[in-house]
């Protein structure tokens, strides 16, 4: 069962990212990442992050990409900036991930999904842009340092998800936004009304930005 | 959902692989030889990680390359991400020093299909054996060229499920397994797909009609 577009969509809409859609049927989502703990920055000095999503041809597949999300350039950094991105690649977190950096010093991660004849679940969407955004969170202080003196060190990074009280939060309300449609619905069914305020709280809202990063 | 080890095994199986296997309460480890039909390889080792509890299924190729024993490590790095960029799941893992191919198939609660696991492998392994001389090189000799790249099979995106499926289906509609031969020849098929009595028939000639 390859995904439709159509399918996607409604994916999208059951995980509660809002996103824009481009004529290539891919859609873009703008991730904020103007609020602690977000270190990122996109090369023109934005606090946006632009993650897209795009099926292979017949919907076999699916890609997540955030296009050019460095500029690397000081060409003489490049290699520490490659060398930076394969160690990456390597921690035991990053399932999947992995970067294109080309010759004019851009920066991509990605991460692809085959899918074959298997059925795509909100719950895989979430997953797989939550790897690149949560790589790019944890390994930001890593490219950037390697493009900006090539440098590679993997001090300070911050802990895997596993110790971080947010994530494991945040993994509880995912699931719930999942099956409740999104926000809105999981406001509706734990309110029985639109107004009241569900998902209130610090570390619920700590833990929503911090994967996602999708503010309302 | 995701996917059990048994299931994996059931998969392997089915295709005839010899495997070890060794699991844990998380899951296990799968560990045996494919045959490869590219590049100058005959075999390689492969490694079937089942992770998370099924929710991820992580493929490693180890190739034996290593970083620390070449000089040409600013070639290494160029050839791998160029590589990576050209293949549509494969990622070179660098571990102090030594690179190891791999792929990470996320499954969460998605229920893996065997299409999906076959395109997966299949991508996967034939992406590691396609570019195993761009690898080479730039190790041995530091230049990085993709031009000893084979290309990759069209066939190599389809399930083997989908493939005998489509077949079947076109099968159905000339009237036969037979009838569709028959066509295939007459429009200039594969010199493999004839028999050796119909080699005798058609006077030898096997190749293609065109």
């Amino acid at each position: 069962m390859a995904v439709t577009d159509k399918r996607l969509r409604t994916l999208l809409k059951r995980c509660g990212m809002p996103y824009d859609s481009y004529p290539d049927g891919a859609y873009g989502l703008t991730i904020d990442c103007s609020a602690e703990p977000y270190t990122y920055r996109n090369p023109e000095g934005g606090t946006e992050l632009l993650v897209v999503i795009s099926r292979e041809p017949g919907g076999r597949g699916l890609t997540v990409c955030a296009p050019i999300a460095y500029m690397a350039d000081q060409v003489g950094n490049l290699d520490a900036v490659r060398e930076a991105c394969l160690g990456i690649q390597s921690q035991s977190q990053s399932c999947g991930l992995r970067f294109s950096v080309d010759e004019s010093g851009e920066v991509s991660p990605q991460v692809d999904l085959v899918l074959g004849d298997a059925k795509l679940t909100a719950t895989l969407v979430a997953r797989l842009l939550g790897i690149v955004v949560r790589g790019l969170v944890r390994f930001d202080g890593v490219i950037r340092q390697a493009m900006e003196t090539g440098v590679v060190s993997f001090e300070g990074v911050p802990p895997p998800d596993e110790s971080d009280p947010a994530e494991a939060l945040w993994t509880r309300l995912r699931r719930m936004l999942v099956y409740a449609g999104g926000l809105d619905g999981l406001e509706a069914i734990a309110t029985g009304g639109p107004d009241s305020p569900a998902l209130d709280g610090p570390m619920a809202r700590l833990a929503y930005d911090r994967i996602i990063g999708v503010s309302e | 959902m995701g996917i059990s080890v048994a299931s994996v095994g059931r998969l392997l199986d089915r295709k005839g692989i010899q495997y070890r296997l060794a699991q844990d309460d998380f899951g296990g480890m799968f560990t045996f030889q494919w045959a490869s039909s590219l590049s100058d390889i005959s075999t390689v080792d492969v490694v079937i990680r089942v992770v998370e509890s099924g929710r991820l299924l992580r493929v490693e190729i180890p190739m034996g390359y290593s970083l620390s024993a070449t000089p040409h490590r600013a070639a290494v790095l160029q050839a791998l991400m160029k590589v990576q960029g050209g293949c549509r799941i494969l990622r070179y893992e660098l571990r102090e020093g030594e690179i190891l191919p791999q792929a990470d198939l996320v499954l969460e609660d998605c229920e893996a299909t065997s299409g999906q696991f076959d395109m997966f492998m299949t991508l996967a392994i034939n992406g590691v054996c396609r570019h195993h001389k761009v690898i080479q090189q730039a190790l041995e000799s530091g230049v990085v060229s993709l031009q000893s790249v084979e290309p990759a099979d069209p066939g190599e995106v389809e399930t083997p499920v989908d493939t005998v499926s489509r077949v079947m289906k076109l099968a159905e509609h000339v009237g036969g397994l037979e009838a569709l031969e028959r066509l295939v020849r007459l429009h200039g098929g594969r010199a493999d797909m004839v028999s050796d009595g119909d080699r005798a028939q058609e006077g030898g000639d096997a190749g293609p009609s065109r």
